[in-house]
């Protein structure tokens, strides 16, 4: 075959794919938007590996701390944390906000945007502002994907550790068996989100695996420091585009601080974060670096009062 | 090939995170030529008219001008743009619902929405949880709940105006 024919069949076969790949994306109702672009094709073949994950994750935290029921409420978080994560360097992402019922004062960020917040912050905010600060944090982990990326970067040996440890809690009385889940059925859409999953050390990782994986560095192993020290950071700045008061998180710790030395309590985030001071050194400097003194920002504390009020009612009727 | 692919996607995703756009609220907000408003003006700009931003210096957004200079323009005169690019969330949004099906495959069924075990010890019981069965009705309600976009700028709108009282 002479060069020109090689090029005339070459060019044909191409024609053939093209026109084959149209009829595809027209004929498949699944198939993705076309209007995205190859970038943004990568971004969310990712995207759906980490909503699995997150998904799975996020579930068993609203298992086990349970759901606080308040639409109003939880109306306000989201509207609060959408616009910071919208002020944020990763605003086409998704964030979904909701409230744990439970006192301890935490925050989790599963991978996929599930953003989740305890009843205790939002008592133990003082105005919109920490609230800002806090939901910024964690969008910071999300639009970064910290625990994502972490979970992707453990060996088999590691995630199957972590699975094992897991699976060997004891389970306290309190437990019903309906709250347990049985071990899992590998089916095989399971096997193909599993090499979006693929860890550093090449072996594909189930999504419960990794969701199992994922609750034990969220619940009791915690996320490299720096990675806590650099989603304070970025909140801080997200929340400070945002237009809010940019010592606001400084200030929550602080009072986190105070209230701990009083109580003397140990809780699941002094267990997965730094130490509050080290946190607070780490803002120091950021805050430094952004000018923070000639910042004016909203406190917006008229706005958390309100949104509060009925959580804040039913906790003085329950004491 | 796949790292070629990771690094790909976060070149693109680092990219994304330098860009912001700042737009303009009204007519004839000046561009300065640094962070106070007595130093030089390099644009002028129209209602609606859109710059690049990088970082807040003090109550200046630090931008480029039309004619690529660095300039500052007022915290209060602009906002950040938010209703760009809304072909990937969409995207985002439509696959989180597709992979439902997989989700509820992969160990959970549909529950009452309000399941949390009171009482429990924070510190000392929270290792269970990972071998809970996932809330997924609880989880769905989540990703059914959807801010518009009209109600994040309101909420901006209403950020600034204290600001603007502060100042004034």
């Amino acid at each position: 075959m002479d060069g020109r024919r090689v090029y005339s069949f070459l060019l044909i076969l191409v024609l053939l794919l093209i026109q084959a790949c149209s009829f595809w994306s027209k004929e498949n109702p699944d198939a993705e938007p076309t209007s995205l672009t190859q970038s943004e094709q990568l971004i969310l073949d990712d995207y759906k590996a980490e909503v699995e994950v997150g998904r799975n994750m996020a579930g068993r935290l609203l298992t086990f701390y349970g759901e606080y029921q308040d639409k109003s409420l939880k109306n306000y978080v989201n509207t609060v944390g959408s616009y910071v994560a919208k002020s944020g360097d990763y605003p086409d992402r998704r964030y979904m906000f909701g409230i744990l019922d439970s006192d301890s004062v935490n925050a989790f960020a599963c991978p996929g945007g599930y953003i989740l917040v305890t009843r205790g912050v939002i008592e133990a905010a003082a105005n919109e502002a920490e609230l800002a600060a806090i939901l910024g944090h964690e969008t910071a982990h999300v639009g970064k994907k910290h625990m994502f990326n972490a979970l992707r970067s453990m060996s088999k040996d590691q995630v199957e550790r972590a699975q094992a440890e897991a699976s060997a809690r004891k389970r306290p009385d309190k437990f019903s068996r309906a709250r347990l889940r049985p071990e899992p059925d590998v089916n095989d859409s399971g096997s193909a989100l599993a090499k979006l999953m693929t860890t550093a050390s090449g072996a594909g990782m189930g999504i419960l695996q990794a969701a199992k994986a994922g609750m034990s560095l969220l619940l009791e192993k915690g996320l490299d420091k720096d990675l806590e020290f650099e989603a304070d950071r970025e909140g801080v700045r997200y929340a400070i585009r945002a237009g809010y008061e940019p010592r606001a998180l400084d200030r929550f710790l602080e009072r986190l601080s105070a209230n701990k030395k009083k109580n003397n309590d140990k809780t699941v985030m002094d267990v997965t974060h730094p130490s509050i001071p080290d946190r607070r050194k780490v803002i120091a400097d950021a805050l430094n670096r952004l000018g923070a003194d000639q910042i004016i920002g909203a406190i917006g504390k008229e706005r958390f009062d309100t949104a509060r009020a009925d959580l804040v009612s039913k906790r003085k009727d329950s004491k | 090939m796949r790292l070629m692919v990771l690094a790909f996607s976060l070149a693109i995703v680092s990219v994304t995170a330098l860009a912001g756009t700042v737009e303009s609220q009204k007519d004839n907000v000046e561009v300065y030529s640094a962070p106070d408003k007595t130093s030089t003006v390099l644009q002028k700009l129209k209602k609606g008219e859109a710059l690049n931003a990088g970082e807040r210096k003090g109550m200046y957004w630090q931008v480029k001008t039309t004619s690529g200079k660095d300039g500052f323009v007022s915290v209060l005169a602009v906002r950040v743009k938010t209703d760009d690019k809304v072909g990937l969330a969409d995207a985002m949004r439509e696959a989180v619902k597709k992979g439902r099906s997989q989700s509820a495959a992969d160990g959970g069924r549909t529950r009452s929405s309000v399941m949390g075990v009171r009482g429990l010890d924070d510190t000392s019981e929270v290792g269970v949880a990972a071998n809970l069965r996932p809330n997924l009705h609880a989880v769905y309600a989540l990703e059914d709940f959807q801010v518009s976009q009209e109600k994040v700028k309101a909420q901006g709108d209403l950020v600034f105006a204290e600001i603007e009282r502060k100042i004034k």
